[in-house]
């Protein structure tokens, strides 16, 4: 019969019970290596973080100035390419006529009531 | 011959030769820790990613090695907090359901295809599971791996007194539980 004394004697002499997978403590390099790379991907992460982050709030501005230079850009364009266009296919009165229609799309409605006012005077 | 630990622990330092002395030094303690963490985890998946995290954390914060302990020691100590904080969320995913972790632990062993161990070993187990994590852990230390009561206080941060205290008493429960069992 087993006693308190013997019983983890007994069993301390025994095989190890616990196995693992064959090859498995060979084949822990690959597994050594992800580890060592995770790191280094991760300094090189950290590496570009202040570089992006001091940048972060210019792209902010330039994309503003951009879109609004693009705006400005894109109204004179239509208006240069509506003139264009007439002068190719319009007479001079209709050019007249197209020039002060894209002239009046600039101006504020204020300024229009007060020359049409100016006129019926 | 191959470097000595000292010079291995000083090449940790320099970051052009610190990730290959980090690779010889792990992979003189890599089974060792695998070990100690399996006899806690029991199951060889759960140990294999015990053994990863733990490498991980090593290397991530292997500046903090300043060479006054032993690299195993260092190691030993980040695989047991790791260890710790597996058994922890274990815990925790495990609190929703009617069975304590300790006997899905040993049911799992029980169809382990990595466990050969037959009733006698299932019951050591089972009696080892009964210990709290710590106990456990001191236990497995001395009775499996035969580690110095020194190299513990070391590890685990507690006095070599109250480790021979904490062996003793897990001994005497030990024992308990299996002729109980009987």
């Amino acid at each position: 019969m087993e006693t308190k004394s013997n019983i983890l004697d007994s069993l301390k002499g025994e095989k190890n019970p616990f196995s693992v997978p064959k090859g498995y403590f060979e084949g822990l390099d690959p597994m050594l290596q992800k580890v060592i790379e995770s790191k280094e991907k991760e300094v090189k992460e950290v590496k570009l973080e202040p570089f992006y982050s001091k940048l972060k709030p210019w792209l902010g501005v330039a994309a503003s100035v951009a879109l609004l230079v693009s705006a400005i850009q894109l109204i004179s364009s239509v208006s240069k390419e509506n003139v264009e266009q007439a002068r190719i296919n319009n007479t001079p009165e209709e050019i007249n006529g197209i020039q002060t229609k894209i002239l009046y799309t600039h101006l504020e409605d204020e300024s229009i009531m007060n020359y049409l006012l100016s006129e019926e005077e | 011959m191959g470097l000595q630990e000292s010079e291995l622990t000083q090449q940790l330092k320099d970051e052009s030769t610190q990730a290959q002395a980090f690779t010889i030094l792990v992979k003189q303690y890599q089974e060792q820790v695998y070990w100690l963490i399996r006899k806690m985890v029991l199951s060889h998946d759960d140990a294999n990613d015990v053994l990863q995290n733990t490498l991980l954390h090593a290397w991530n914060g292997i500046k903090s090695f300043r060479g006054d302990a032993k690299f195993s020691t260092w190691l030993y100590r980040i695989a047991v907090n790791e260890t710790f904080t597996f058994l922890a969320n274990a815990e925790l995913k495990n609190a929703n359901t009617m069975t304590d972790l300790e006997d899905v632990m040993v049911q799992n062993l029980a169809s382990d295809e990595y466990f050969e161990g037959d009733e006698a070993q299932i019951k050591l187990q089972k009696a080892i599971l009964s210990l709290p994590p710590k106990q456990r852990m001191v236990f497995n230390m001395k009775y499996f791996e035969d580690k110095k009561y020194e190299e513990m206080e070391e590890i685990l941060g507690t006095s070599v007194g109250a480790l021979k205290a904490s062996y003793h008493h897990a001994v005497k429960k030990i024992e308990n539980f299996i002729l109980m069992e009987d």
